[in-house]
């Protein structure tokens, strides 16, 4: 198995490793192939298109940008998968090695996002978590290029937010979406609370209304026996673990890598 | 010339003597002069006694009918009295016992109405007469933003008529026994656990609630929504019935029995036992009722009149019922909305309240 992984791994580098020769040239990035599409499934364009886009964002915010796309994991985890890769083709940006990867894998069907160094400061648990959510339904659909665009989109979007001061994180807005629903809701509220005042000024032309009680001509309730027996109790245990996700921030592992997983 | 109704003339010149709400007396429309309730009812004794034998005489008589206008039940709840001022014939329903002459205006009573079993035992007098009751119309008008600002200037009262209305006043007592399920509910946390106990109660309330004469208005002609909304009345000012508080009035006998109107009575008594006994069920976060059980009991029944303003206006082709209590002032009535302004005042509410809500979501 092992030898099958590094026969993979290695025909990466005979691939794309002649870029390696590249990194004299741009001094701060080791490895200058932003996009790696062994099984093929991108058109040239496309390749060129998110080639040029990925290379931007690296030089702009000084973190690789990187697409992986392999056929198959060779039975490794796409988090080892993703990592071995990572340090094969000495992959990142400047000295912390920078970088943020997509590992896809059309074979298994899964997918591993991995940030490492100032990676891990603006692609955060959360942030990796709503970036997933972004593009899983085009991969689902084999919709290659549209997930790549949406992952590319986030990447600098959440570079953006990163420059504000304000890295995507839980309890901060992620996109504009969250803005929209919270428009939406002050509107349905606006429109609550407008309808209970018209309502509360209409009761007042309708006065004519039957009685129903008779308090105002009631006497002292005189009560002749009363209790307040207990019956049962019910205790209901749910689990519910903390999760990774409540205080927000990034994980990182030992070898300084951050991962968000799974399937599409 | 014998007749089955009267008029209270003054002592002093004969002019028609109305019942003047704010003095409690008797004043004359011609020489202003005033005459104590007591000492208008010790002059006409006799003549109502006479007046009420000529009814029950005339009892028997079917109304004549002299041509074809008339059905047949028409006739039958029609009763026509000779006016004994101008001698005009006046024609009235089979419950009216206060009225009018169309003719001369001068005020009549039929003591044949109020004689025997039908006697009222109380009556509250009138103490708002017609000019408040217009004004507190004028009033109720006023701070309704959605009144269409035609109904207001075309708007003319069409009627206004001081009633002596038909009730009955219940003393009755109701008991009942419910039984309710409460429940109050805690969380906390174990680990990675959150743990939820319901803890449960049996709750019994038994007991017993007296009421003290509920109304309930015993005419067909009023309707039951306009009066029970201006109750309560004060029943202070409850005095024995006499026939020498309805000149200038008009007034009604009862036309639903006591038996027919228990039931909305039992009803009402019935509600309140039920939501006081619920009342007494503290110290729970939810309560649900298992069962419950109720029985009202009536005890006396006073046939009473209340004083009554009802006013009647008309606009663009709909009539449009006010009733204010003769006695408190307390008006009400059913008015129209103007869908304009109401849709106008939602927008001019809900426009800026959303900016504000949005901008503020947008912040945050």
């Amino acid at each position: 198995m092992t030898k099958k992984i590094v026969s993979l791994i290695l025909a990466f580098v005979l691939v794309f490793g002649i870029s390696v020769s590249a990194f004299a040239a741009t001094g701060d990035v080791a490895f200058d192939k932003m996009v790696i599409d062994y099984p093929d499934i991108l058109s040239s364009e496309e390749e060129a298109e998110l080639e040029n886009r990925a290379w931007e964002l690296t030089k702009q915010y000084h973190c690789g940008v990187y697409i992986m796309i392999t056929d198959t994991l060779g039975g490794m985890e796409a988090w080892e998968f993703n990592e071995m890769v990572y340090d094969e083709l000495s992959l990142g940006y400047g000295s912390e090695r920078s970088a943020i990867v997509l590992l896809i894998s059309t074979g298994e069907r899964q997918y591993d996002i991995m940030a490492h160094g100032y990676g891990n400061t603006v692609f955060t648990d959360y942030g990796k978590d709503i970036m997933a959510e972004r593009f899983v339904d085009n991969l689902g659909n084999d919709d290659w290029y549209g997930g790549f665009c949406d992952y590319i989109d986030t990447c600098d979007e959440f570079f953006v937010a990163d420059l504000e001061g304000e890295p995507v994180d839980v309890g901060t807005e992620s996109s504009g979406g969250i803005g929209i629903f919270g428009v939406f809701i002050a509107i349905i509220l606006a429109c609550l609370i407008a309808m209970a005042i018209c309502l509360i000024l209409r009761s007042q032309m309708k006065t004519a209304r039957k009685a129903t009680e008779a308090h105002k001509y009631a006497k002292d309730l005189a009560l002749s026996r009363q209790y307040d027996r207990f019956s049962h109790r019910d205790v209901i245990r749910r689990y519910n673990p903390p999760s990774d996700n409540d205080s927000g921030g990034t994980t990182v592992n030992s070898g300084g890598f951050s991962h968000k997983s799974g399937g599409f | 010339m014998a007749t089955e109704i009267t008029n209270h003339k003054c002592p002093a010149c004969t002019g028609p003597l109305h019942f003047a709400g704010a003095s409690g007396m008797l004043e004359c429309d011609y020489c202003g002069s005033k005459f104590s309730v007591e000492e208008i009812e010790r002059l006409y004794a006799a003549n109502e006694a006479e007046a009420a034998e000529n009814f029950e005489e005339k009892e028997d008589k079917p109304f004549e009918e002299n041509g074809t206008e008339w059905t047949e039940r028409e006739a039958k709840n029609l009763r026509t009295y000779s006016c004994p001022s101008c001698g005009a014939e006046l024609i009235c329903d089979s419950t009216t016992a206060a009225t009018s002459c169309p003719y001369c205006g001068n005020p009549t009573v039929i003591p044949g109405q109020f004689t025997g079993g039908l006697k009222p035992d109380l009556v509250i007098p009138f103490r708002l007469n017609k000019d408040q009751a217009i004004a507190a119309l004028q009033k109720y008008y006023s701070g309704k933003v959605f009144l269409p600002n035609d109904f207001k200037k075309r708007n003319h009262i069409e009627e206004i008529k001081g009633i002596y209305v038909p009730f009955w006043l219940c003393d009755c007592e109701t008991e009942g026994k419910a039984l309710y399920k409460g429940s109050n509910v805690r969380t906390w946390r174990e680990g990675d656990y959150d743990i939820t106990e319901t803890t449960y109660f049996d709750v019994l309330r038994e007991g017993k609630l007296d009421f003290e004469m509920i109304p309930v208005d015993a005419s067909t002609k009023m309707p039951d929504e306009h009066m029970d909304a201006i109750e309560p009345f004060d029943y202070r000012d409850l005095k024995p019935f006499s026939t020498a508080y309805l000149p200038g009035f008009f007034a009604d006998k009862y036309d639903v029995s006591q038996q027919d109107s228990m039931e909305r009575i039992s009803e009402r008594a019935k509600n309140s036992i039920k939501s006081e006994l619920r009342g007494t069920v503290r110290g729970y976060s939810m309560v649900s009722t298992i069962n419950e059980n109720y029985n009202f009991n009536s005890k006396e029944v006073k046939y009473a009149l209340l004083p009554v303003w009802m006013l009647s206006t008309k606009w663009n082709g709909e009539n449009f019922l006010f009733a204010m209590n003769g006695q408190t002032g307390k008006l009400i009535g059913d008015l129209p909305v103007d869908k304009k302004k109401f849709w106008g005042l939602f927008g001019a509410i809900a426009a800026p309240l959303a900016v504000i809500f949005s901008i503020i979501a947008i912040l945050l």
